[in-house]
């Protein structure tokens, strides 16, 4: 009935196809390949994406036939690991959370691939470029269709590393290296947070009992045998992970460095699928999260920080890419606001929609750079909306959906966490929920502002760029616009499977989750209730106690339309301000940042973060490699020293040995011999006599001794 | 009588030794080995061996006496007068005295002779037949003896005689061909 | 016993025993080499008597042994003394003294 599921394996196993096909041709012909070859390569590689993707709507079309119950679809491809301890096959799944995140990947990446053909035409390296993206493609598909924790972090792996490869792309710049090494280094630091997560996962398995499987469905199993406190150091450290990989404070100084890499790139890996990885792992473990509350609250804290941190850096930033980048780090935090609630849905949704204008907002920033003839400062573009009008309306879309303008699909993901954060209870910190509302309100408006800023920026105005004259701004190829317009239209109607019931939707997407996060929220349920169904949560009240729907229902739709007002007023208030600063009197921003010169630069210098991690761990770690080098030199050397002098000591004594003993022992010898002359000589007379008496001597003993025998 | 001549002769024979023992000169002692000699040899009649006397005085007397005193007076000793010093003499004459005052009881203390009443007389005949029938092996190692001490005091006196007819040619190794410098040497001699 | 001294064997054994004596005592004493030789010829001398008297006085049979015995101990001391006098000949010729302080080469 599910023969569709016999496919699955095709999904990942296009790109990896086609990654080798362009490896070989990279690694035999290079860079010195002929035009053939490399437009071959434009062609092959965003063929098997499509191939992958056509094979997911087909299972997600079979999904959709299916009934509620009957929507995991999976495969067994391998037997891996199976011990006593630990089970982890190579199982693809497909349910309805890894389907959204699917058809992102290979729906999105098969028009960034097709917009990469476009923009790295005349690269030197682009058979490289598909290879590494292929590669890419198919490690974030892995990372999202494997069944259980241990394959999901091959995946997490592959994809820090091909960031890593991607990132670093044009290596013989040794700045944009450096890009590639920091970002593949910070992100070591979450994956070994991480490592520790699920190190403890299976230790708990054998502690507390359980299924030796480790594949997701099973380790549902463990929420009730393992103490509360060890899941909050579980997750704890899964979230640490992700901070890593989806740039959250502490972690995230990689993001804007990674700007270093090519625009697709950037908008493939760092706005759409990457950066998601986090907040696709928290869904896959909703259980998990759910039983620790704790865990919950310091996600909640630290995507608020992190978004407002982000976009006020934002506000100053003057390269197109960097505010970009800083805008992704301020939404991902918005996303793990969301998941910080317990109602997993919104940060899936934030995450879907933000996929759909991230992405657009960069591409059509890769198309403004290649209009402009490589120019990413801001300040040298303006008024360029004449000349590249695909691009203008198309990036226009983009940032009246990232800001939330109703109608679009920004607003119903954004509004929806916001109204969730709202109405959240939190056992540790009554008013937290309040304060975190505020912040996300004030950086939404903040988002707004330097979102408008930009487009303002670049596309109104007069012209202001020096090295590349007006005329020659010219409009990208049809392999670029034509995945603008389809993003532009996605970032548009993209929502509307999100609407909530309060404006007439019936909220589609959170029908299609619930499935998925319903164990969970059952669970809540009942502990809300004050049945002690499983030990460790009993005690505790988790931060959403109930289904957003009843909640919904229970306070009225009238509040939910006032949240709704009060963040529509922020975004259009941010818009306002942009134009005004932007558009009508641009001597405004210079007297305002004239006056707080000193806060000017504070924020344009990013808090001066890069610098304090510079000095503390970079020049710490170099420190205790500097502390661990002497002390090789001082100990080792001195052990060596010691066994030589250690030697010449031994030496020493065996020559005296060898001297006073050996050699007396022959001189002693010889003296004896010498002695023994001697005494002989006496006898030796010559005298004839003597020898008559010695004759007479040895008559006489000779008799005697006769005589005695 | 017989006991008078006996210790007449005794005292001749002991004289005799003690004179070539103390005496100065070499001449001297000389003559006092002869002494002695003579007088043994007449000892050698009192025990009826009168074969022995005889070739005592003929050998001992007639030969090497004789030698002897050739050598003494070819070797020039006769006109040098040996100064002996008296203490150095005590020494072995204790040694002497007690060694033989042991060996002269020991000798008397043991020996069981007894005196034969009957006829002893051994003639040459008897001599002779035992020499040749039952002692023939002693006879032959005497010959040979003697052809060895003929043969070895010619070698040893050979070269001497080579010497004295030729002199300053002295048979050298280092100088030349040895071993005709040597022929030249011995057909010149010849 | 018989009362005559010359039937008596110990008088011929000290008589033995004194040229003995005397021939040792030469032999020990003098630095000349003839008369070590001379005291040689005694000592072999007192030996012969020695033989000679053992010969008459100790007589079951007619047994003239002893005799045969003394001519060879005569004949080797005759052949003796001829080889040393012609060692000493020779030495002599070299050294041009017969006294055994000047041949003592093998001192030492």
């Amino acid at each position: 009935m599910n023969q569709v599921a016999e496919y699955i394996w095709i999904i990942p196993a296009a790109p990896l196809a086609g990654f080798v096909v362009n490896a070989l041709m990279s690694f035999f012909l290079g860079d010195k390949a002929s035009g053939a070859y490399k437009k071959a390569s434009a062609i092959i590689s965003p063929l098997v994406i499509l191939v992958s993707f056509i094979v997911t709507l087909a299972v997600f079309i079979q999904m959709l036939g299916n009934p509620e119950t009957d929507r995991v679809f999976s495969q067994n491809l391998y037997t891996w690991i199976k011990t006593g301890l630990v089970e982890a096959n190579i199982n693809l799944v497909l349910d309805p959370l890894s389907i959204i995140l699917v058809l992102i990947i290979t729906g999105v990446g098969f028009l960034i691939h097709l917009y990469s053909a476009g923009y790295m035409d005349h690269d030197k390296s682009v058979i490289r470029y598909f290879a590494y993206l292929n590669l890419f493609t198919f490690a974030m598909l892995l990372l999202v269709l494997g069944d259980n924790i241990l394959l999901m972090f091959v995946g997490w792996e592959g994809v820090g590393l091909c960031s890593y490869l991607l990132i670093g792309f044009w290596f013989d710049n040794r700045e944009y290296a450096i890009a590639g090494m920091k970002a593949f280094i910070v992100n070591r630091v979450g994956d070994f947070a991480f490592i520790i997560g699920f190190f403890m996962l299976f230790w708990g398995i054998y502690h507390y009992g359980g299924v030796p499987s480790i594949a997701f469905g099973a380790l549902k199993d463990l929420i009730g045998k393992m103490p509360e406190w060890y899941l909050t150091i579980i997750t704890l450290m899964l979230f640490i992970g992700a901070t890593g990989k989806s740039a959250q404070i502490p972690l995230y100084v990689w993001l804007p460095d990674a700007m270093a890499g090519p625009t697709p790139v950037s908008a493939l890996i760092h706005a759409a699928t990457m950066v998601t990885a986090g907040i696709y792992m928290i869904a896959r473990m909703s259980y998990l999260f759910a039983a620790t509350p704790m865990t919950l609250t310091i996600i909640s804290i630290v995507a608020a920080a992190t978004a407002f941190f982000a976009a006020t850096i934002g506000i100053v930033q003057n390269d197109i890419k960097k505010v970009l980048a800083y805008s992704t780090v301020s939404q991902l935090g918005y996303m793990f606001l969301g998941m910080g609630t317990g109602v997993f849905t919104t940060g899936v949704f934030h995450l879907m929609t933000h996929a759909f204008f991230k992405g657009l907002l960069f591409l059509g920033a890769g198309s403004v750079i290649l209009a402009t003839h490589h120019q990413q400062d801001i300040l040298q573009m303006g008024g360029l909306r004449k000349k590249i009008p695909i691009t203008f309306y198309t990036f226009l879309i983009g940032t009246l959906a990232i800001a939330g303008i109703p109608g679009l699909s920004g607003f119903f993901s954004k509004d929806e966490i916001l109204w969730q954060t709202y109405s959240a209870t939190n056992t540790y910190f009554p008013g937290l929920p309040h304060i975190l509302w505020m912040v996300g309100l004030a950086t939404a408006g903040i988002t707004s502002f330097y979102m408008f800023r930009l487009l303002f920026l670049t596309f109104f105005g007069t012209y202001r760029g020096t090295e590349t004259s007006f005329e020659e701004v010219h409009e990208s190829p049809w392999t670029m616009t034509l995945p603008l317009v389809v993003l532009a239209i996605l970032s548009l109607f993209g929502g509307y499977i999100g609407t909530p019931e309060a404006l007439g939707g019936s909220n589609h997407l959170h029908h299609w989750l619930a499935p998925v996060f319903s164990a969970h929220e059952t669970v809540a349920a009942v502990a809300e209730n004050g049945a002690t169904m499983v030990e460790g949560i009993a005690a505790v009240v988790p931060v959403i106690p109930v289904v957003p729907e009843a909640q919904a229902h229970a306070a009225g739709h009238a509040q939910e339309y006032f949240f709704m007002g009060l963040s529509i007023l922020v975004s259009l208030s941010g818009m306002a301000l942009a134009f005004l600063f932007y558009v009508v009197k641009p001597s405004i921003p210079k007297a305002i940042f004239g006056k707080v010169g000193g806060l000017h630069k504070l924020v344009y210098n990013k808090y001066f973060v890069d610098e304090i991690y510079q000095a503390t761990f970079v020049n710490g770690t170099l420190g205790i490699r500097m502390l661990l080098n002497r002390f090789d030199q001082k100990v080792i050397d001195a052990i060596v020293n010691f066994t030589a002098v250690a030697t010449k000591a031994v030496s020493r004594v065996h020559g005296f040995f060898d001297r006073v003993v050996v050699d007396g022992l022959v001189n002693f010898v010889a003296s004896f011999a010498q002695h023994y002359a001697a005494v002989m000589q006496a006898w030796q007379s010559g005298l004839v006599n003597r020898y008559f008496y010695y004759i007479l001597g040895s008559f006489i003993m000779v008799y005697v001794v006769m005589q005695i025998v | 009588m017989k006991d008078a001549i006996f210790i007449m002769v005794a005292v001749l024979a002991v004289g005799g030794a003690v004179l070539t023992a103390a005496s100065q000169s070499i001449i001297n002692a000389a003559l006092g080995l002869l002494l002695s000699l003579m007088s043994v040899a007449a000892l050698y009649v009192f025990l009826n061996a009168d074969f022995v006397a005889i070739s005592q005085i003929l050998v001992y007397v007639g030969g090497i006496m004789v030698l002897l005193l050739f050598s003494i007076m070819l070797s020039s000793g006769a006109s040098d007068v040996m100064k002996n010093n008296p203490a150095m003499k005590v020494f072995p004459a204790l040694v002497t005295v007690v060694f033989f005052i042991g060996l002269a009881i020991y000798a008397l203390k043991s020996a069981r002779l007894e005196f034969f009443q009957g006829e002893y007389a051994a003639s040459t005949r008897d001599i002779g037949h035992l020499f040749l029938k039952e002692y023939v092996l002693v006879f032959e190692l005497i010959s040979v003896l003697i052809v060895v001490m003929l043969v070895g005091a010619g070698v040893m006196l050979r070269k001497e005689l080579v010497r004295k007819i030729s002199p300053g040619k002295t048979p050298d190794a280092s100088s030349g061909a040895p071993g005709v410098k040597n022929q030249s040497t011995q057909e010149e001699s010849k | 016993m018989s009362p005559l001294l010359s039937e008596n064997p110990n008088s011929y054994l000290i008589i033995a025993v004194l040229i003995f004596a005397a021939g040792m005592f030469t032999v020990l004493t003098r630095k000349n080499i003839l008369a070590i030789i001379m005291g040689i010829e005694l000592m072999l001398n007192a030996s012969v008597i020695n033989f000679l008297t053992f010969s008459f006085f100790r007589q079951q049979t007619t047994n003239y042994s002893g005799h045969i015995f003394a001519i060879s101990i005569i004949v080797l001391a005759a052949a003796e003394a001829v080889v040393a006098l012609s060692i000493l000949l020779a030495i002599f010729q070299q050294r041009k003294s017969v006294m055994t302080d000047d041949i003592s080469d093998m001192k030492g």
